[in-house]
This record gives C-alpha cells, structure tokens and sequence, in this order.
C-alpha cells in the first residue's frame, strides 16, 4: 500500500470508530474532558492513558473544543513539570506537540520537543 | 444500549461522593444500570485497563462499543441524556459544565464543608427534585463530611428530605454497604 492509501485507510478508520459512538457518547466524552480541564493537574495519568488510545482526548477524528480546553491547562504543566518525564507522559507531549502545530493561534510560544529522544518501549 | 457500572474501590470521601452518585442517578435514570451496579459490586468484578480503572474512579462501561467515562459528574449527566423515562433528545446543556462543580471539587478535595459554604449550594433547593442533575451532584459531594452529624443536618432540612426519598434512600445504603471509607490520619 502506497502512503496515499495508508492516509486514507488510517482515516477511514478513525471515521469508522467515530461512527460506532453515538451522538450522546460523544458529546459526554467531551464534556468529560471540559469539566476536567480546570483541575488537569490531578488528572494528569488519565489524560495521558486516553491519549495512549486515542489521537484526541475525547476520541474523536477531528480536535474539539475538549482538546482546546484541556491543552490550555495542561500546557504551563507540560512546559515546566512533564517534559522532565517524557516516557512517561509521551502522549500528552505528543499531542500538544500535534495541536500547537494544526491549531491556528492556539499558542504564542511552543513547546520545545526533542522528537529524537530515545525513548524505553512501552509495556502495553 | 449495555451499560456496566463499576463502583470506585478507592477508600476515600471522593471514592464515597463519586459511587453515591452513580447510584443515586443509576436508581433514579436507568434501572439496568443500578442492577449491574449491582451485580459488579457483590461479584466484587474490578477492571484495571488505564482510564477503564475502578481503582480510583467509578466507571460507566457501554458493554459493545467500550466506549467509556470515569468522571462521576459526567456519568450522571450521561445517565440522564440516555434515560428512557426521561426522553431528554440530546442536548448540550444537559451535559455541560454546571459552575457549582467546581465549588462541590474543592470541597471534597478539601475534605470538610462549612455550613457556610452549604448555605447558597443549597438556596435554590425549595422542594426536593431527585431527577435534578444539580441536587444529585451537591447532595452527593456533601454527604460523606455531613451524614453523621445531626446538628448540621437539622439547619439542611433539603438533606434529610433528599435522603429519605425513597429511590435515594435505597441507593445510599446499597452505596455505603459497597464503599469502604479509610481514614488517614493527619500528620503533625
């Protein structure tokens, strides 16, 4: 399969899993996510286990108002306290990194990321 | 649509304040739900598969899709938006973000409420509505720090009506029953 239909499939899948939640579903994984936003601090685990799973926080194919919320928060943790830990909140680190780069205007200075850190396997 | 519940196996107030939730919404939205509640908390059955955990969070499983949500708060919303009895056709502001949340996680984050702090959670309160998300949230986030104490409960009436209802009443002794309370010692 060429990088075209590796694209494609890849999206299709993520449109397929959005397609087996319900509306409702959704709409509560993003609530979930807003109303945890003021208090990210303590739900730090969490988010990164979501995002172990999923591109978004709320599962979605496209970035919601959920992930605007959320990364907000988290963004002055991440800058100064989970950085330190890359292997262990390498996917929160990796989304910030996929929003402050896809989202206009979400941020005036960027997260600074060593993409070529050796990083230990994860244990699934 | 199979819904699992799972209660928090966590021994602290919000492990208390989040299951009595589940249970009181659960009870109240959707019988099916309570009765796996039910069922998963006298099997003792315990799922630990990152944000699918019970170690510290209740848990609403949708059986088929795996869809899942760990935020009490968001649980209750969610049992309400699909309640049959209820036929609430989806609508954002039965799931958004009530601002009395915020002041109801201080307060079980702190471990302790004032009677000043109770006074405007519960002005609006005049008759108890136990299909209210809002009662559900405050009465649960409340009642771990206040049960056992008469003398605040005598200046609340709203609490001791709220309790005595009979689908809360029920969910309230099915949740204490199933909710292990540990306390820490303070240190010096």
């Amino acid at each position: 399969m060429n990088m075209t239909g590796r694209k494609a499939s890849k999206k299709q899948a993520r449109q397929q899993k959005d397609m087996a939640l319900s509306k409702e579903q959704q709409q509560a994984a993003i609530s979930q996510w807003e109303s945890l936003a003021p208090h990210i601090e303590d739900h730090v685990k969490e988010l990164n286990e979501t995002l172990k799973a999923n591109t978004y926080v709320a599962g979605t194919a496209v970035h919601t108002d959920a992930d605007v919320k959320v990364f907000q928060a988290v963004l002055p943790l991440a800058t100064s306290v989970l950085v330190k830990d890359v292997a262990a909140n390498r996917h929160i680190l990796r989304w910030v990194d996929l929003l402050q780069n896809t989202v206009p205007g979400l941020t005036e200075s960027k997260l600074v990321l060593d993409l070529d850190a050796a990083l230990p396997r994860e244990i699934k | 649509m199979s819904y699992k519940l799972y209660f928090s196996n966590d021994t602290t107030p919000a492990a208390l304040a989040g299951n009595l939730k589940i249970a009181i919404a659960s009870h109240v939205f959707d019988k099916s739900a309570y009765e796996s509640l039910q069922k998963t908390a006298q099997e003792k059955e315990e799922i630990d598969e990152g944000t699918l955990s019970n170690k510290k969070h209740p848990v609403l499983l949708d059986t088929k899709t795996r869809f899942h949500l760990f935020h009490a708060n968001t649980i209750v919303k969610y049992l309400k938006v699909v309640s049959k009895s209820e036929q609430a056709s989806l609508d954002e502001e039965h799931l958004a973000y009530e601002p009395v949340e915020a002041t109801l996680y201080e307060i079980v984050k702190a471990k302790s409420v004032s009677e000043d702090e109770i006074k405007p959670l519960v002005a609006d309160f005049s008759k108890v509505d136990v299909h209210s998300v809002k009662q559900i949230l405050v009465f649960s986030s409340i009642y771990p720090f206040i049960h056992k104490n008469e003398d605040v409960l005598s200046k609340f009436p709203w609490f001791k009506d709220f309790a005595s209802s009979p689908e809360v009443s029920t969910a309230i002794e099915f949740t204490l029953k199933n909710t292990k309370l540990v306390r820490v010692p303070e240190k010096n």
